[in-house]
């Protein structure tokens, strides 16, 4: 099919869709005054209904042709055009991922906001046909206010012992959510002050759309970058997980697809759907065995600039990680003794291989719904992807979808089971700083001092010898003098 | 006047609104023609009887609120329960109207499994919070304790399903606007109220200052623009006055202060929750207070030397939480009303005059909420942020560091925080050299 063909039914699908959201939008989707409208809206979405979500089909209302059954040609060149990009994607990421942490967080960042980018340009023709000004900056103060709490929040977890001790980050620290609360509340008073009569409702669903685009890109989005800093393979497994999921689901589908899977994505096949199931389970059970080996995935952030090439270590390790004997069943045992001579009693699985089979699970059954649910949005809209940047794929928000969701449960799953929580350098730091007063701080300093020395950790003459409780005995003086103390 | 459809049955009465104009709220698309009849030019039969209305109900709503305040806390706490689920429920029923013609099964019902799931998160984050000795200790709240967020997460994605599943052809972007619907009453009601909850437990005083504050500031606006109101205030709530609006600010000052000044000396009211089955007449006390509750004197700045002497006042009495009531009684009548300018904006987005008609001469329960959601927000982050104290001790964190951390983390911590002495201009440079952990035994 030429590629004429298919630019000019993007433009006239991405026409369509800003008029009906102009249209739609403005009797909203609650109160409708036109029926008459929604008759026609129903008429062309079900003529438009037809055309697959990912795949190249041309425009037609008869039944959605699926990936088996297509014609071999077209079939097979698509196909190229997608493995070579989806190569190409692989191989940035695991580019990125050596290049160290802060490099893979930069790049969830940029997606993100590529994403939302998209996202909200969805919403912003219309914006702008209405003269509705400021609707781009309000959307893009919103996402600045809400990356500055978030990010804020993990920085102040995972580094307290650097931003504490820090006299200019320390009221920032403390103060954290009051600051982001009050930047919250400008840009609501802004909005709420600049709503125009008859623009009422129009502003109103911006105002609702913005903050779902918030919650479900960008807040997220926030929990992958927290499973960054608790370990690396707490990022790639899900999105490796997910990548499979999709990869398999499509050649299975590709060879097999018979029965549609579900209303919404017509191209989507229950054979695609079980073999990407169990195509997952496997190769995320063998995935997860290999990157099991590696410290830098393993281990949780210590230091932001690490790459795969400086010695990332970490003692203990988290204790899912390592490899506990199981004895096999007296049946098992015998079967293997029968199928390959040998004597196996027991067989060594670390608890995160388990792990990683109920993440495959949620990744193959669960988290498609997330990509259902951008489906559903783009009919709702009317166009066919949400952007173009990826050749073959759409947009970026096309590839992305299902991680986000991901992501999410990958941190859930994770905080509830496996993360250990234990007393760190950072979190004393905290609790002494936040919640003693300056004299009970000084107390502190003294009797761990005393402590260490008693314990000959610190050398006690030199300690004499430097007058400490001369120089603290000063401090002491000091403070009593100043409001502070 | 405009086409059919179904519609709130309110709007029928729009005809009739010609007459009953004393609502600060709506004025309906016919009465916008006119310029908007300003309270304090009304004709005075109309005014006054409308008045009555209000006032009788108005009374009757802080009796109430009194009553239930001396119940204790778990009455206060179901309280606020329950307004909530009155305000959702009327603000996810506007969207309920074209679900039904339109064939969306499942709506009503997804938004209040929503609103269920939400509840069990928020109120389940809370009891773990507060009520830790009492939870952890059971072997059967415990799993539910650890797990608490996976679970709320695993009952979310089951609606989420749910919804997706249900996504039915041609109905789809109805059935997106009312997912966006639901998550942002969701949002901007049951979280915001799930802050107030937790004002109730870290002291009374905590819920009712703001919950007075915000209804003190809605009164003597009223009052103020019903005298002396000429200039409007903002096109969206054509009855609002800036005259009501600046006075309600200074009399919610002077309010606050005194206020504040009464309920401090209540331990009832200061104290933080340790038990639910707490009332006004069997209050506990609690030692040590928070320092915002203690009075401390403070020179008298020159400028009024001339009337203290002669007075023979030498210093001033001040507690720290009355300035913060200054600061919350700024709040409350400055930025807290944009929450109910933004629900005059749904409610004309949607062309209704009000959410609902539990309250005569008032509303709906949320005509007289929205200002609260935002206020009791602000009031648990300004709170959590500049007056919580976490009760720790020197021995107590002594124990953590000597009980789990090792000689090489101690030193780390000494070094640390040697650091932070040293920024904060306590502690000397060179204190650094002479006395980090370069002391370590050969």
């Amino acid at each position: 099919m030429g590629s004429k063909r298919k630019s000019a039914s993007k433009r006239r699908n991405n026409n369509n869709s800003q008029e009906e959201f102009i249209s739609s939008s403005s009797s909203s989707s609650i109160l409708t005054k036109r029926e008459q409208q929604q008759q026609q809206l129903t008429g062309n979405e079900s003529a438009d209904d037809q055309q697959g979500t990912h795949t190249s089909s041309t425009i037609n209302n008869n039944a959605p042709v699926l990936l088996a059954a297509e014609k071999s040609g077209k079939k097979w060149k698509n196909m190229a055009t997608r493995t070579f990009t989806t190569l190409l994607m692989i191989g940035a990421f695991i580019f990125v991922l050596a290049s160290g942490y802060i490099w893979s967080i930069v790049a969830v960042m940029a997606i993100t906001t590529a994403v939302y980018r998209e996202v909200i340009q969805i919403a912003h023709v219309p914006a702008k046909e209405k003269s509705v000004r400021w609707f781009k900056t309000m959307s893009w103060y919103f996402l600045i206010t809400t990356e500055y709490f978030l990010y804020g929040e993990s920085i102040i977890y995972y580094f307290t012992e650097i931003v504490m001790v820090d006299k200019f980050l320390l009221p920032f620290a403390t103060h954290h959510r009051f600051i982001s609360f009050m930047l919250y509340v400008l840009g609501f008073v802004f909005f709420v002050a600049n709503l125009k009569k008859g623009q009422y409702r129009f502003q109103m669903a911006q105002f609702c759309y913005t903050h779902m685009a918030l919650l479900l890109i960008v807040v997220q989005s926030h929990f992958i970058v927290e499973n960054i800093l608790e370990g690396l393979i707490w990022f790639v497994m899900p999105a490796l997980l997910v990548i499979c999921n999709d990869t398999f689901a499509y050649i299975c589908g590709f060879f097999w697809g018979r029965t549609p899977l579900i209303q919404l994505s017509p191209k989507k096949t229950v054979e695609g759907f079980v073999g990407g199931f169990i195509w997952t389970l496997l190769l995320g059970f063998g995935v997860t065995t290999i990157l099991m080996r590696f410290d830098y995935l393993v281990c949780p952030v210590q230091d932001l600039g690490a790459s795969a090439w400086s010695h990332v270590s970490c003692d203990p390790k988290n204790p899912v990680f390592t490899a506990v004997p199981w004895t096999l069943p007296t049946y098992a045992v015998n079967i293997i003794k029968y199928l390959f001579r040998k004597d196996i009693t027991e067989v060594w699985i670390a608890p995160v291989q388990l792990h990683a089979i109920a993440m495959a699970c949620f990744a193959s059954l669960l988290a498609p719904f997330g990509g259902f649910f951008a489906s559903a949005v783009k009919r709702a809209f009317k166009i066919k992807d949400f952007g173009h940047s990826i050749p073959g794929h759409g947009g970026l928000t096309d590839r992305m979808d299902c991680q986000f969701l991901m992501g999410f449960f990958a941190h859930m799953y994770h905080q509830s089971f496996i993360k250990t929580y234990s007393v760190s350098v950072g979190s004393i730091l905290a609790l002494t700083i936040n919640n003693l007063t300056a004299r009970e701080q000084i107390e502190l300093l003294e009797r761990l001092q005393m402590y260490l020395s008693n314990q000959d950790i610190i050398n006690s003459e030199l300690l004499a010898s430097s007058s400490m409780n001369n120089i603290i005995q000063d401090a002491r003086e000091k403070l009593i003098t100043s409001s502070y103390y | 006047m405009r086409g059919g459809g179904k519609r709130r049955t309110i709007l029928l009465d729009s005809n009739k609104k010609v007459e009953s104009s004393a609502q600060q709220h709506n004025v309906t698309k016919l009465e916008e023609e006119k310029e908007p009849v300003m309270l304090a030019a009304e004709a005075s039969a109309k005014k006054w009887k409308n008045w009555w209305i209000r006032t009788i109900t108005t009374f009757m709503m802080i009796g109430a609120f009194f009553t239930i305040l001396a119940s204790g806390h778990m009455w206060i706490i179901l309280m606020v329960t329950a307004i909530q689920i009155i305000v959702y429920g009327e603000v996810v029923q506007i969207a309920q109207a074209p679900a039904k013609e339109s064939q969306v099964r499942w709506y009503k019902t997804l938004s209040w499994y929503f609103f269920v799931s939400s509840m069990y998160f928020l109120y389940g984050e809370s009891i773990i919070y507060y009520f830790q000795e009492i939870i952890l200790v059971d072997a059967f709240l415990l799993p539910f304790a650890t797990h608490h967020r996976f679970i709320s997460f695993v009952l979310y994605v089951i609606g989420f399903v749910f919804f997706v599943a249900n996504l039915r052809k041609g109905l789809y972007k109805r059935q997106f606007a009312q997912f966006g619907w639901t998550h942002m009453a969701l949002i901007l009601i049951v979280v915001q109220s799930h802050f107030i909850v937790n004002n109730i437990l870290e002291g009374l005083i905590w819920f009712v200052l703001p919950v007075s504050l915000v209804i003190c500031n809605d009164i003597f606006a009223y009052v103020c623009g019903f005298f002396w109101g000429r200039t409007q205030l903002i096109k969206l709530s054509p009855k609002k006055t800036v005259e009501g609006f600046l006075g309600a600010w200074v009399c919610t000052l002077v309010f606050g202060f005194l206020w504040v000044t009464l309920l401090m000396h209540f331990d009832y009211f200061v104290c933080p929750a340790k038990e639910l089955a707490t009332s006004a007449w069997r209050a506990e006390s609690c030692d040590p207070k928070n320092p915002v509750f203690t009075f401390k004197p403070y020179a008298i700045p020159e400028v009024f030397a001339p009337i203290t002497d002669y007075a023979g006042w030498t210093t001033v009495w001040i507690a720290p939480v009355q300035l913060h009531a200054l600061i919350m009684a700024c709040f409350a009548s400055l930025i807290a009303p944009f929450g109910g300018f933004f629900a005059s904006g749904v409610k004309r987005a949607f062309h209704i005059k009000d959410f609902g008609q539990s309250i005569p001469g008032h509303g709906g329960m949320t005509d007289r909420m929205d200002c609260q959601f935002l206020m009791g927000l602000f009031a648990s982050i300004y709170y959590t942020s500049f007056i919580k104290t976490h009760n720790q001790s020197v021995g107590q964190i002594l124990g953590l560091i000597v009980g789990n951390l090792s000689p090489s983390e101690q030193l780390e911590l000494l070094n640390r925080l040697l650091t932070f002495f040293v920024n904060n201009g306590v502690l000397h440079e060179s204190v650094l050299e002479k006395c980090g952990a370069n002391m370590i035994l050969p």
